[in-house]
């Protein structure tokens, strides 16, 4: 046998422990923290390892299909800016599942109190609203990440604030601070009374629209309540095809497209009607920004055919080499022959088929 | 001895009665399974906490200390198999848990995680025993069939044998690079050859490093008078872990009447198939609950080979339906106490370090 003893090269000693001392002491924390969870937490519910934990202190159903959470946020949770979502986790049959919602109180609340609300709507398919509405009671625990988003809603001119149903609860979350400049809320939705609790301001001028009555926005409403939107910044939140339908008509009246901000809202629900058969599922792939319409194959075959080289191993589902975190979308596996939750979680791409729209892959 | 191989439509009816069987676990999996986990690591944690806490106290009465390897000792043990293995197989994934997942779960053993995964879960799980492609078969070290050719070194490798039992986990953690001949061996042509070395040599001395760091640098030195006995309990308690690891895991694929295949044998193998060489390939053992669970449930070694990515909690429930499937196919259901299994391993490896004795059958 032919001895070929390599000596370690340098990227080896440049991992000499004192010369990387900060990152080793996170690498430390995390570990001690971990170790410490399944000790600490029976008597600290609320503390975590690495999640942010939220303990629920009031629960408020609005009609039948919303359901208001008002959570305590852990210290060192960071703060936020209006119109800024959270990802909240709930612990359902032994799984965690976590799901987008925006934050509907104000900044000023949370400095005073370190509270924020969530106003859900109960998606009667879904598989985590209908259980927050049914199980989840005041004195649970809850995950809860720091707020992120680029909806951002916080400009040095006017706002023009356009909401399409629960599309709203972002905006609650400015408005509820008192807005110090003109502010013109629209608010397009089935019932539309359910959101009426916000205080009055000279600033303010909220209009109310029953879809169910007349129909969707039109540029007469612009016209009538906020004729100089154009100087406006201009927000726009609701399901993905009112959204569309606003912006068009704004860009046809020449509104600057810098000057409008969206924000897609309405989670996917669960449907049995649903096959692994159902072709043309968009996959978006973030790392790379690569796109690739989804047919039958699977995600592993579908990221190499946009060019991606994630890890494989078996490609039959045993080895869990391929796992990879899918952001949102709904997948269907082909060796347990189930559905995934829609929110966030890591799936085996050899054995994933993308089911529903806009699947959103970590590679 | 082998078995007559099954033909084509029973594999068939095969793989549709154990798919049948991982469905309907796994839509059974709950809460449940997921206390259990939890209680598991919980009792990991006491013991790994009072364990470093008797073993510098000693000096009051050699007893501590041995109380203390021992607490240790078990802590080790638990979260390499009951915890680490399982939770790397992706067994709880299901969870979505922040840091009890498969993909950044570590483990308290010099093995880095990402090559054990290649090597364990995909390789070994993928090809089991198919020789030349399961590199877990024998190790590269011993012979423990006739299909392997016989070389002198295979006469002494009982003591091999006992090394590597002393050494196992760094058997395991050098076990990629061994087979990628990084440091020695016959260079194999392949592209980029030198940019996965440099990777793999990398994450083989971090995890290393980390590992001697903690247990024989940081820990000594914070019980600074006993520094030597703390170092010396750490080495003791690895010692043990690596002993138990090594019995546990070669009574599950290294018994008796354990099958090998060729490379052939397995070209397009249908899933029946597939499933039809786990069971001839692995092998139970039975004992008390404790036994069980010291060993991560690899006491039901056949069931984890059947469905390795199932929380290992529910093997003694599936292992009462496997077992009435293979006898109504007639497939071998190698199960026997613990002692026995471990007497045939021992034999196995005796046996075939001679050559094979073709001249009696004449």
């Amino acid at each position: 046998m032919k001895f070929n003893i390599i000596i370690p090269t340098k990227t080896s000693f440049s991992n000499f422990p004192f010369l990387r001392l900060k990152r080793h002491a996170a690498n430390i924390n995390r570990r001690l923290r971990v170790f410490a969870e399944p000790l600490l937490q029976p008597i600290f519910p609320t503390w975590s390892a690495l999640r942010n934990r939220a303990r629920v202190q009031k629960i408020e159903s609005i009609g039948d299909n919303y359901v208001r959470l008002c959570l305590k946020t852990p210290f060192g949770w960071g703060s936020f800016h209006p119109g800024q979502h959270v990802q909240m986790g709930v612990v359902k049959n032994g799984a965690q599942l976590l799901r987008c919602f925006s934050i509907s109180s104000s900044v000023q609340r949370f400095r005073k109190e370190r509270t924020i609300d969530l106003t859900i709507q109960v998606q009667n398919q879904g598989q985590v609203t209908p259980w927050i509405k049914r199980f989840l009671k005041v004195g649970h625990t809850v995950t809860l990440s720091k707020a992120s988003g680029d909806f951002i809603i916080d400009s040095k001119r006017p706002a023009l604030l356009i909401a399409g149903g629960s599309g709203v609860t972002p905006f609650h979350s400015f408005i509820a601070g008192t807005p110090s400049r003109p502010t013109v809320l629209l608010h397009y939705s089935k019932n539309p009374s359910l959101f009426s609790n916000h205080k009055h301001s000279e600033n303010l001028n909220v209009q109310r629209f029953d879809t169910s009555k007349r129909g969707r926005f039109s540029l007469e409403d612009l016209e009538t309540h906020c004729p100089d939107f154009r100087t406006f910044e201009i927000y726009l939140c609701g399901p993905g095809n009112m959204i569309e339908h606003v912006r068009a008509v704004l860009l046809e009246q020449d509104c600057d497209p810098k000057q409008i901000h969206t924000e897609y809202f309405g989670t996917v629900p669960k449907n049995d009607n649903w096959t692994a058969e159902s072709d043309g599922t968009l996959v978006h792939f973030s790392k790379s920004g690569a796109k690739a319409f989804g047919d039958k194959r699977n995600l592993l075959e579908l990221a190499e055919s946009v060019g991606l080289k994630p890890v494989f191993g078996c490609r039959i589902g045993v080895c869990h080499q391929c796992k990879c975190s899918k952001k949102q979308g709904v997948v269907y596996n082909t060796r347990t022959q189930q559905y995934s939750d829609s929110g966030e979680e890591d799936i085996q791409l050899c054995v994933s088929i993308p089911v529903f729209n806009d699947v959103v892959i970590n590679l | 001895m082998k078995t007559t191989r099954l033909d084509v439509q029973k594999l068939d009816e095969l793989a549709a009665e154990l798919d049948a069987i991982d469905l309907r676990i796994r839509e059974d999996l709950g809460e449940k399974d997921a206390n259990y986990l939890f209680a598991v690591v919980r009792v990991q944690r006491f013991l790994s906490l009072a364990g470093r806490l008797c073993i510098p106290l000693g000096f009051l009465t050699p007893w501590l200390w041995l109380l203390g390897v021992l607490y240790l000792t078990l802590a080790k043990i638990l979260d390499n198999m009951e915890i680490g293995h399982n939770v790397l197989h992706g067994q709880y994934d299901w969870m979505n848990h922040s840091h009890i997942n498969s993909k950044v779960f570590d483990w308290d053993i010099v093995v880095n995680v990402d090559s054990w995964k290649r090597t364990h879960n995909y390789e070994h799980h993928t090809y089991t025993n198919i020789l030349g492609k399961d590199r877990d078969f024998g190790y590269g070290l011993l012979r423990l069939t006739d299909e392997l050719k016989w070389r002198t070194k295979n006469l002494w490798q009982f003591f091999t044998y006992a090394l590597l039992s002393v050494l196992f986990e760094w058997g395991i953690a050098f076990h990629e690079l061994a087979g990628e001949r990084v440091f020695f061996g016959k260079k194999k042509d392949e592209i980029g050859r030198s940019e996965k070395h440099a990777e793999l040599k990398k994450s083989f001395f971090n995890k290393i490093q980390k590992q001697l760091l903690k247990d024989y640098v940081v820990f000594p030195l914070l019980c600074w008078p006993v520094a030597v006995s703390v170092f010396l309990a750490n080495l003791c308690a690895n010692l043990l872990r690596n002993l138990w690891t090594s019995t546990i895991i070669f009574c599950g694929h290294f018994t008796d009447d354990i099958q090998t295949f060729s490379i052939q044998e397995c070209e397009n193998e249908s899933k029946g198939h597939w499933y039809y060489r786990q069971m001839l390939g692995s092998s139970n053992f039975t004992g008390p609950r404790w036994l069980h669970i010291l060993s991560g449930h690899l006491s039901y070694q056949i069931e984890h080979h059947l469905f390795p990515s199932l929380p290992a909690c529910r093997y003694p429930e599936i292992s009462v339906m496997v077992e009435e499937i293979a006898t109504r196919y007639e497939i071998p259901y190698n199960k026997d106490s613990f002692v026995k299994q471990y007497w045939t391993v021992l034999k196995r490896i005796i046996k075939y370090s001679f050559p094979k004795r073709t001249t009696q059958s004449v």
